[in-house]
């Protein structure tokens, strides 16, 4: 009795210290309360003129070579500024390019500069910095993933494979406001491309003095209309205006950038006025369908379920035809809940191009009878196909959409498979099941990033389907100056890709739903999702009283 | 002496063995699960992967990359990010580290402030509805996960009342909610173990199964990190079953039931 009682106490002494310890770090922590409470008050003498925004992620890179993710678009378009800008309608703008002209039948390109544009240090924006950073671009020594976008300049493909020096690409600049591109083949694309964030200019003496770090905020010197102030990584980046920026300093003088990874933290955020807008999911539009916040934009974003052409019975053209013309497209938005825009055709609305009666329609008669003459009459003998996704809640509900609709309307059954993204894409590289699903968001805001997709040697058509007649016509498209021409060449060749041939089942394009506050003006939601802050400003609102 | 030598210096060894494991396993698995890094849906030239595989160094031989990669570990140097250009591994682990511990030191703080108080009102108020009403509060203290009770709070506090924020880290108002959702559960249990102990003060004649208790507490503390600083090996089911509880906590399974529970919890949380 005595032994067990000894032990108890060593025991009960031994929690004591321990109790004693944990009160020491208690003090300790309550020292340091008022240090973090000062914190507050800066906060709220920054917050009158502060536009505060979210970001899905923390920006991978704000290099803007390197960077190649929407979050760091986000931030790099207004910290730098390329030749041009996209306007909010999907058009190409001037902007450090005030005028450009094309010679030698379209091959050569001469962009003038704004001789109004500087740095964020206060030096002058010279047609070298473009010169440097398109072939920073293309160095296979940077390894910028977007170098092929500059793949039709002259030797740009050989630089890049380190067979030719850098000074041998295409690009040149003959004094310090003039840009000149030389291009393998006449192009119209390239205002567009120039749009990228990847054409945008840096500086070489920057780069080469503090590699790796020089987009950190103390070294990162661009020619946008807002400076990197600081960038607390993985929580927030702030920006200030650039008293050197070409058009004069923006509106708003201060942006606060916060790293919002759950959607619904974001809606919170907003509701308790310590974002300025955000973006919504389908879960929670039918919520704010009616409320004035919202703002609906379909996307440069099409979504379609591809046919392996090389698998039985998907070889036969009226198979494919059946099966698109067994789609009710206009069931997927009620099922997606997202603001969709269901579509027959590939080109998505807003690009020059767009036929929205081009494809194959809803029409379960002629499906029957095509699958029928093609020896499945009533989907009698069809083979079980596999329909194949990435694993995503969106995409988990389009494929049982399509699997229902297709048992409705042709009696054919499939195998839904569900794969993870990974393994996916490299089903899709090299044994493409029958049915799959992909999407495509547009690079830049022209129709020829969407149609180039689906020629014969094109890296994303996993389709094993190729088109001489097809690969011609978006060829000459690109091509092609005169728009109603170009609008002409894109219909016949959308006709082949969605009525004639099939290969791919368009279904519908993305669209952004955002929550705005009322005190925020200019911000237009827009079909690639550039947000130009220097368009917006701030106006007082009346005091709310507390819900 | 020199056995505490030999000692130490076998577990050092098998320490050893097991990170060089770990290390070899993760380095073959990681290049035997179908993709890499740089898959895309927008599928790359050839040129440009082989730029960029020449970059990470991913072009050499399997066996020169797990030789770098063992010097490098070695040298506590873990590459750099493939998602992050330009910034190192050790880089974005230190950036987290002070929330993480503020957060930690937070959580403890109000731990130990509603434990040790929880448990001496507890233990002060035996009967009547102040009982019932500290009993509910501790058992569904006990059973409720964190990301529940996080909800619950930022839907009360944040979103109806108003009176702190939903998120973000901007100084000490922001702090409070975090902090109290993850010191609450450790400090209900601290409350239980608090009034444990004084109820064992008051009667210290029953002790015939100290024995197994202790071998009891040590496999729970095995199963469950304790909380730090007081909690050690005290909780044990010989306590709870004496306590006023007992109606609702039956015996030793119940509560090894329960602690298991919160230790995988605890496990999902974070993944």
């Amino acid at each position: 009795m005595d032994a067990r009682h000894t032990a108890s106490e060593v025991e009960r002494r031994a929690t004591g210290a321990r109790l004693a310890l944990s009160w020491a770090v208690v003090a300790l922590l309550a020292s340091s309360v008022p240090l973090v409470a000062g914190c507050d008050e800066r906060e709220a003498a920054a917050s009158v003129a502060t536009l505060k925004m979210p970001l899905d992620t923390e920006p991978p890179s704000l290099d803007p070579q390197l960077a190649q993710d929407v979050t760091s678009f986000h931030m790099v378009t207004n910290l730098f500024e390329g030749l041009t800008k996209l306007a909010p309608d999907g058009g190409t703008l001037p902007a450090v390019a005030r005028s450009w002209e094309t010679r030698e039948d379209g091959k050569v390109y001469v962009f003038h500069l704004d001789p109004r544009s500087r740095w964020s240090d206060g030096k002058p924006v010279s047609a070298a910095d473009f010169v440097y950073a398109w072939r920073r671009l293309i160095d296979p020594d940077v390894a910028a993933e977007y170098a092929y976008i500059l793949y039709d300049l002259e030797n740009a493909k050989d630089v890049n494979a380190g067979k030719l020096p850098l000074e041998a690409l295409g690009v040149a600049a003959p004094d310090p406001l003039t840009f000149e591109v030389r291009l393998t083949k006449p192009l119209v694309t390239l205002p567009a491309i120039a749009e990228m964030m990847n054409t945008f200019p840096v500086r070489q003496d920057v780069v080469e003095a503090y590699g790796d770090r020089w987009t950190s905020p103390e070294h990162l010197v661009g020619n946008g209309a807002y400076r990197l102030e600081s960038w607390r990584h993985d929580y927030r980046l702030v920006l200030t205006a650039n008293p050197h920026y070409r058009l004069g300093p923006p509106a708003i003088e201060r942006v606060e950038a916060f790293v919002v990874a759950t959607k619904s933290t974001g809606l919170n955020l907003l509701e308790t006025g310590k974002l300025d807008w955000i973006e919504l999911t389908g879960q929670d539009l039918p919520a704010y369908q009616d409320d004035p916040r919202l703002h609906s934009k379909p996307q440069f974003y099409g979504v379609y379920y591809g046919f392996n052409v090389g698998k039985k019975p998907f070889d036969d053209v009226r198979v494919r035809k059946a099966l698109s013309l067994a789609i009710d497209r206009s069931e997927l938005p009620r099922v997606l809940r997202g603001g969709q825009v269901p579509t027959t055709s590939w080109i998505p609305p807003g690009l020059l191009g767009y036929a929205p009666g081009i494809g194959l329609g809803y029409d379960p008669e002629r499906a029957r009878s095509l699958l029928a003459e093609a020896g499945f009459p009533g989907g009698k003998g069809f083979p079980r196909a596999d329909l194949a996704y990435n694993e995503d809640p969106d995409y988990r509900a389009v494929s049982e959409n399509l699997a229902a609709q297709w048992r409705r309307n042709l009696g054919v059954e499939v195998t839904i498979d569900s794969q993870e993204w990974k393994v996916y894409l490299r089903a899709l590289s090299t044994d493409p099941p029958e049915i799959w699903r992909l999407g495509w968001q547009a690079d830049f805001a022209d129709p020829d990033n969407f149609m180039s997709q689906f020629t014969t040697d094109s890296g994303n058509n996993w389709t094993r389907w190729g088109n001489a007649r097809y690969d011609e016509l978006v060829a000459h498209a690109a091509a092609e100056p005169d728009v109603e021409k170009r609008r002409a060449l894109y219909d016949e060749a959308q006709r082949i890709l969605t009525e004639e041939e099939v290969p791919v089942v368009c279904l519908y394009t993305r669209a952004q739903n955002e929550l705005i506050s009322p005190r925020l003006r200019g911000y237009e939601p827009n079909p690639m999702d550039l947000i130009d802050l220097s368009r917006m400003s701030l106006v007082a609102m009346p005091e709310q009283p507390a819900p | 002496m020199s056995e505490l030598v030999r000692f130490v210096a076998r577990r050092l060894a098998q320490g050893l063995a097991v990170v060089y494991v770990v290390a070899t396993a993760t380095f073959i698995l990681l290049r035997s699960v179908p993709g890499g890094p740089f898959d895309r849906e927008k599928q790359l030239p050839p040129e440009v992967k082989a730029n960029i595989e020449r970059k990470y160094h991913l072009d050499a031989p399997v066996t020169t990359q797990y030789l770098d990669y063992l010097v490098d570990l070695a040298h506590l140097d873990f590459g750099p990010s493939l998602r992050f250009p330009g910034r190192s591994v050790g880089e974005i682990l230190s950036e987290g580290l002070p929330v993480s511990a503020t957060l930690g030191t937070g959580g403890l703080l109000v731990a130990v402030l509603f434990g040790v108080s929880g448990g001496l009102a507890a233990y002060s108020v035996r009967s009547g509805v102040g009982s019932a009403v500290l009993a509910v509060v501790l058992v569904v203290g006990m059973c409720m996960p964190s990301f529940v009770l996080a909800v619950l709070l930022i839907e009360v506090f944040a979103m109806r009342l108003g009176v702190v924020p939903p998120a973000l880290w901007e100084g000490f108002r922001y702090a409070i909610l975090p902090v109290v959702t993850l010191g609450l559960a450790p400090g209900v249990y601290l409350a239980r173990l608090t009034r444990s102990e004084l109820f064992e003060l008051e009667t210290r004649g029953v002790r015939a199964d100290r024995p197994r208790q202790g071998a009891l507490a040590r496999g729970g503390a095995a199963q469950a990190p304790a909380p730090p600083g007081v909690a050690g090996d005290g909780d044990h089911a010989g306590s709870a079953r004496r306590d006023a509880l007992h109606g609702l906590v039956r015996g030793r399974a119940h509560v090894r039931v329960a602690r298991r529970g919160a230790a995988l919890r605890d496990r999902g949380d974070r993944s």
